[in-house]
């Protein structure tokens, strides 16, 4: 599936930065505006997911952690999600509390506020984001394996 | 001893005994039939031990109000010795039978082990039984001399015709339990309880009684073989001997009237059952009868024997002569074993067990000659035997009642003594035919025994005749006395007696001028009866069950389909038959919500052009032409977290769904051929009905009024508090993050399932 | 405490998942988190039952606006029979040796989408579970990956992601007029709702439960998929997964819906009957056990609708009764087809008589729970429907099993002693059930006092 061109090749280098701080951006925003972890990993995969279309499978793992670690990153973010979700059982308060607590101040620098709600948003963020990236590294895959069945 | 422990003794002893025979017997063969015999003794020695009137209560479940009830009462103490003592007698003989049996057959010993260990599982469960005296208790037990036969019966599982026979006896035995069940359920459910005592003092006459008593004689009947569902009975002869010679004879046939016996004050509350029970008992009388003149395969003269003994004893019960049933059992059962297991030694030692191909050997096997001939004497009724007074006590019983009975009680008694006699004369008697190998002594002692135990009922049958009116006081709930003695006068039993023997023997005298009558009747039958009705039945039922199959649909898209079509049939249904009526209402539309509308008509096109197949890559276009105008519409009502996700989904799935397309072989990719028109126009009449089905519901709940305050109002309000300006974020992460956090773990789960295809890709 | 199983189960599941399932370790590891979880849910079992419902709101928001997780009787008692389904089907497919990278994982994400679904007392959040255990078991389907498992799996996906939609639509629709997504808060509000309204979206969860046991007319996915699928899986589908649909039906309709349930009770034991005779007509002239088994589950949960329809304490605790029996026959039954040699013969014969109701077995008491609930409902020809399919069931169940065990000597090699073990002390557990039946008749009466006790 590679389909690469001037053009398009010269597109996909310079949309791969702007695009991975537009994701960064709608991951800590997600609290005051629209936006949020998995709008942020939607967007992050997708450009990536373009490098791959066009370089073809095997450039973009150069430059990225491999898809074979993918996985892993998608498991984590769940396992955080888990994490954060259950941690507060431990202390005996009810799954999921967020702290601070409704009425408790909170820290913010900028758009981001220190909640662990974003824990949360950034757990989702590492799974989608994972996730693209495993089922790209796995059609390149099964892309390389049909083709060398072939020769 | 404590209480508990004597009463259920018996049964605790067959049931290790099983384990072990089991268990043991399956590590060293060897080991198998001593144990299974000495279990056999050490439970009769126990039932004999078992103190009269004792009994045991313990809760069992007590939500259904349950009781592990059991009572040594005198019935359960005479089936209880006839279990054990007719149990040993039988694995005695079982011992000596069975490694020869199975070496003619090629079989190893080992293979007797799950023999014994069945026959002293049957043991328990025939002790259960006749304990128990709760309802669910005894039916407990009931089921499981069902399967402990249906396994016996079909123990040779290699022929055909044992598994047909095992097939036959456990349709027509555990069916009829079904009956029982439900009539026990009845009784449990109008009594408040289970326990048979109570029912039986509560039960009034009525239409409930009626009923359960009703359902309960049909399984009992059936149990015992009684026309027309005897059918069984001669089939389970392909049995091996022990098993014809103690359940379908003694203990598993007698336990149907056995169950007549327990629940008789429900039976007696309904005339027209008692009067049904004596036509039954009198039918098979003259049907087994009848086909034991035409047999001549010796157990299945046998098993026809059977049947029409226990019509003997159900015409006894339909009579009320609990006491006199109840010895006629106990006098059957000794002479029945007993001939069982000479016609199976006869068989071992000639290797035949066909009657024209037998003869003249009384002088070569003359211990089984003899104590066969008891038995037959028994059989019989001839005097000096416990056979006569079995013969006594039904004789009386017709008398009393008057009518035609007592004539039809004597002709059936002088059929009696006629197969009796062509079965022992045809065996023993006449012109030698055939080689003779000389039997263990194993084979012939339980015959001699059980023989002398017949005649010994005869010269002193005061024993006997307390056993049963034991067993008829706890039938009938009241004192049975039962005397029996031989009186040299004209009262109307000894005359019957000998009116009997008179016809009987004119009978055999002139047997050739009649004998082709009986097999006539047995060919008709063959043909039309019972047992070819149900092998009819179910052949039709087969077949309609694949004629049922040919309407089931096979493709997938058809699968959809008639799901599809019944659901929109069951909302159809459900607006029109029940009241009230959903709402349909037609909202006002503000120029304002155009845009909305040409999307949403958008959407409707791009839907229409998916259902036409131009090609895969066209269908995910038009799909995701779907899904982005859903998206615009999305963002026209305010919801732009929801219509930004939609848009990044949409992009994201398309460019998978073309990445997969890729990947495809191009034939695949084609669009598959134009269908057959028929095909078109169910499929075009599926879609329109599913369409019609959601549109009727979407348009019923856009109809709704929705409540004013809502969840989602609560967490618009509580968002700040939650420290979020966008509620969207809030309700994902805060007040929904479980929800959350299940759905990213579906996304998870499903990139477990994409790892899997590709792995396991790699590794083909 | 109420969360303890889900989050076992939750978290080991993740773990495992970067692992590969076919190494002994991790099958093994995954049966002992899924032993552990079940261990944690007993805990909490005994716990419900001495001193009632346990309940927690996520977040440590108010009724109404957090999620509510609540394990009461029935709850648990469901949590607890698919549980032990899922940790014998995969201590099974563990001890015969595991064949794909996911299996382990897979199962313990299915029970915490199940124990999920059974705690939680709030629709939206069931429906997330169900799709957790749902996603789960579509993958599980392909299990094998041969040709007739990924037919099975296509099918099972296909038919019941259309199933999810409808259930979806449900959940929607009673959000629309209660305005809460709770149940409490659902069960206060539904007889404000607008008229036809609720109506129509029981018949929409009832059509999407219905399609989830595998009722007539909502079949047609059953026999495919049970027949191809991997013998464990088929299990696992049959035993554990198709408790959604009973419990979906007890909870969602006697629990949140009793006037639209009483409502169309007539429509309900008349669907259960269609079941009983169709399923049992069907499976008569089927080839395969599997084949039979599959059609015989069509009819068996015609009998869970049956005393469903007839509702009040003793018809829905038949109902909860006659799930747990049918599920452990089920779960026996499947995965003794997959095995050959010694023992699996008695197992399967075992299980077998459970089916047709023949004591001493559970099925016995399943079989008496629903006849009392048919003699309480008055109707004599429910009782003999009962008696019909009880005879049905006798016939094909024997005939298959002496077609399978008896006529043809075993030639395949004898499969490896362990699971065959496993699978014959399970059958003997059925039996156990049949001569001590009282926890499982406390249970599933407690289990039905939520309902009808205004639980």
């Amino acid at each position: 599936m590679r389909l690469s061109t001037i053009m398009t090749e010269m597109v996909a280098r310079v949309i791969l930065l702007p695009t991975l701080v537009t994701a960064l951006a709608l991951l800590v925003k997600g609290y005051t505006s629209a936006g949020d972890g998995f709008s942020a990993g939607v967007v992050a995969g997708t450009v990536v997911a373009i490098q791959f279309i066009v370089f073809g499978p095997r450039e973009p793992i150069a430059r990225f952690p491999s898809p074979r670690h993918a996985p892993l990153l998608a498991f984590g973010g769940v396992l955080l999600a888990l994490a954060v979700a259950f941690a507060p059982l431990l202390w005996g308060d009810p799954v999921l509390t967020q702290y601070p607590r409704p009425g408790e101040p909170v820290v913010h620098i900028g758009a981001l506020a220190f909640h662990t709600a974003l824990l949360f948003d950034v757990a989702v963020f590492l799974l989608v984001f994972g996730f693209i990236i495993s089922v790209l590294g796995g059609i390149g895959s099964f892309e390389r394996h049909s083709q060398g069945g072939e020769s | 001893m404590p209480e508990v422990l004597r009463v259920l003794a018996p049964l605790v002893v067959a049931l290790l005994g099983t384990l072990l025979v089991a268990v043991l017997g399956s590590l060293r063969p060897r080991v198998a039939a001593p144990l299974a015999v000495a279990s056999a003794a050490m439970a009769l020695v126990a039932a004999l031990a078992m103190p009269a009137g004792a009994s045991v209560d313990l809760s069992w479940a007590p939500t259904w109000g349950l009781r592990l009830s059991f009572a040594a009462d005198g019935l359960a103490r005479l089936y209880a010795l006839l279990a054990t003592g007719i149990g040993l007698a039988v694995l005695v003989y079982a011992a000596g039978y069975m490694p020869r049996h199975l070496a003619h057959a090629g079989h190893g010993p080992e293979r007797a082990v799950r023999l014994y260990s069945l026959i002293l599982l049957f043991m328990t469960a025939m002790l259960g039984l006749v304990l128990a005296q709760d309802l669910v208790l005894l039916i407990v037990f009931w089921d499981l001399t069902a399967i402990t036969s249906y396994f016996l019966i079909g123990y040779e599982q290699e022929e055909e015709e044992s598994r047909q026979a095992a097939l036959t006896a456990l349709l027509v035995t555990g069916i009829s339990a079904i009956l029982l069940i439900l009539a026990g359920v009845i009784l449990f459910v109008h009594h408040g309880t289970a326990s048979i005592p109570a029912i039986l003092a509560r039960s009034e006459a009525g239409p409930i009684a009626t009923a359960s008593g009703v359902l309960i004689a049909v399984a009992a009947l059936a149990k015992s073989a009684q026309v027309p569902l005897h059918f069984w009975l001669p089939r389970a002869m392909v049995a091996p001997t022990p098993v014809s010679a103690y359940l379908h004879s003694a203990a598993m046939v007698a336990a149907g009237v056995f169950l007549l016996g327990r629940v008789h004050p429900l039976i007696a509350l309904s005339p027209p059952l008692r009067d049904g029970l004596v036509v039954v008992g009198f039918a098979s009388m003259a049907v087994g009868g009848g086909l034991a003149l035409a047999q001549v395969v010796l157990k299945r003269l046998l098993a026809y024997s059977t049947v029409a003994q226990y019509g003997y004893v159900v015409v006894l019960l339909g009579l009320g002569e609990v006491a006199g049933a109840a010895f006629y059992i106990l006098a059957h059962a000794l002479v029945k074993s007993a001939l069982f297991m000479a016609a199976g030694a006869v068989t071992e030692a000639t290797g035949q067990e066909q009657l024209d191909r037998l003869g003249g050997l009384g002088r070569a096997l003359p211990g089984l000659a003899v104590g066969s001939g008891l038995a037959a004497a028994g059989l019989a009724g001839l005097p000096l035997t416990a056979g006569f007074f079995k013969d006594e006590v039904f004789f009386a019983g017709a008398a009393a009642r008057g009518g035609p009975i007592p004539i039809l009680a004597v002709a059936g008694a002088a059929l009696t003594f006629a197969y009796t006699w062509r079965f022992w004369a045809g065996i023993f008697l006449g012109a030698r035919r055939g080689t003779v190998q000389p039997l263990p002594l194993a084979l012939t002692a339980p015959v001699l025994l059980l023989g002398l135990l017949v005649a010994l009922g005869g010269i002193v049958p005061a024993v006997g005749a307390r056993l049963a009116a034991a067993a008829g006081e706890s039938m009938a709930l009241e004192a049975t006395p039962l005397a029996l003695a031989y009186h040299l006068d004209r009262h109307a039993p000894n005359l019957m007696a000998v009116t009997t023997w008179a016809l009987g023997m004119v009978a055999i005298v002139t047997a050739a001028r009649w004998a082709r009558v009986p097999r006539a009747i047995a060919a008709i039958g063959e043909r039309y009866g019972p047992d070819r009705s149900m092998l009819v039945a179910i052949d039709t039922l087969t077949r309609f069950s694949r004629r049922l199959r040919a309407f089931e649909v096979q493709s997938l898209q058809r699968r959809i389909a008639t799901i599809l079509v019944s659901a929109a049939i069951l909302v159809g249904a459900t607006i029109v038959l029940a009241p009230p009526w959903p709402t349909f209402t037609l909202g006002d539309l503000p120029a304002s919500d155009w845009p909305l509308v040409l999307f949403l008509v958008l959407a409707a096109l791009a839907g229409l052009l998916a259902t036409r197949s131009a090609g895969r890559a066209t269908l995910v276009l038009a799909l995701s032409a779907v899904g982005y105008s859903l998206a615009a519409v999305f963002t026209f009502i305010g919801a732009p977290d929801v219509a930004l996700v939609a848009v990044l989904i949409e992009t994201m799935m398309t460019v998978l769904l073309l990445g997969v397309l890729s990947l495809v072989p191009r034939d695949v990719a084609e669009p598959p051929s134009e269908p057959e028109p028929r095909d078109r126009y169910r499929s075009r009449a599926v879609g329109f009905v599913a369409a019609a089905f959601a549109f009727v519901v979407s348009w019923s709940a856009l109809s709704w009024s929705a409540p004013d305050a809502t969840m989602a109002s609560a967490h618009i309000d509580l968002a700040p508090a939650a420290h979020a300006d966008d509620v969207v974020t809030a309700i994902l992460a805060d007040f929904r993050g479980l929800d959350t956090l299940g759905e990213i773990t579906v996304i998870a789960i499903a990139l477990l399932g994409v790892l899997t295809f590709f792995v396991s890709e790699k590794s083909t | 405490m109420l969360l303890l199983p889900l989050a076992i189960t939750w978290f080991a599941a993740l773990a495992l998942a970067p692992l590969d399932g076919r190494r002994r370790a991790v099958g093994a590891a995954a049966v002992a988190a899924l032993a552990a979880a079940y261990l944690a849910l007993v805990w909490l079992a005994v716990r419900v039952l001495t001193d009632g419902p346990v309940e927690m709101i996520a977040g440590g928001w108010g009724p109404g606006i957090g999620i509510r997780l609540r394990a009461d009787a029935l709850g648990i008692t469901f949590a607890l029979l698919s549980l032990a389904v899922l940790v014998a089907a995969l201590a099974f497919e563990v001890l015969g040796g595991v064949h794909e990278r996911s299996l382990p994982e897979l199962v313990l994400f299915m029970a915490t989408g199940l124990t999920g679904l059974f705690l939680t007392a709030d629709i939206f959040n069931f429906y997330v579970f169900f799709e957790v255990a749902m996603i789960s078991s579509f993958i599980l389907a392909s299990y094998g990956k041969e040709v007739r498992h990924l037919r099975a799996a296509l099918t099972f996906t296909v038919v019941n992601l259309l199933g999810s939609v409808v259930f979806l639509s449900g959940v929607t629709g009673l959000y629309h007029v209660t305005g809460t997504l709770d149940m409490d808060g659902v069960a206060q509000r539904i007889d404000e709702a607008p008229d036809g309204s609720v109506l129509l979206i029981a018949v929409l969860i009832f059509v999407a439960f219905g399609l989830k046991l595998g009722l007539f007319p909502f079949h047609s996915w059953v026999a495919p998929v049970y027949r191809d699928a991997w013998p464990a899986v088929a299990a696992m589908l049959s035993a554990a997964l198709a408790n959604i649909g009973s419990y979906g039906l007890l909870r969602f309709g006697a629990g949140l819906m009793p006037q639209e349930l009483g409502l169309t009770a007539t429509g309900v034991i008349l669907l259960g009957s269609l079941s009983i005779l169709y399923g049992g007509l069907q499976a008569v002239s089927a080839r395969s056990a599997s084949e039979v088994i599959a059609w015989s589950s069509i009819g068996q949960v015609g009998y869970i609708l049956v005393a469903l329809g007839i509702g009040g304490p003793i018809g829905l605790s038949a109902a909860i009764l006659f799930t747990m029996v049918n599920a452990l026959n089920k779960l026996v039954l499947f995965l003794a087809i997959g095995l050959r040699g010694w023992l699996v013969g008695a197992t399967f014969a075992l299980a077998a008589f459970s089916v047709a109701g023949v004591p001493p077995s559970a099925g016995f008491f399943g079989k008496v729970a629903v006849f009392r609930a048919g003699e309480a409902s008055g109707h004599a020809a429910l009782l003999a429907l009962i008696v019909v399919g009880g005879a049905l069931s006798l016939l094909y169940m024997f005939q298959v099993y002496q077609r399978e065990y008896w006529a043809r000597p075993t030639k395949a090699p004898p499969s490896p002693l362990a699971p065959r073990l496993l699978v014959f002390a399970l059958a003997i557990g059925i039996v156990a059930i049949g001569v001590w039946p009282e926890p499982l008749l406390a249970l599933s009466g407690r289990a039905a006092a939520v309902l009808s006790g205004g639980g």
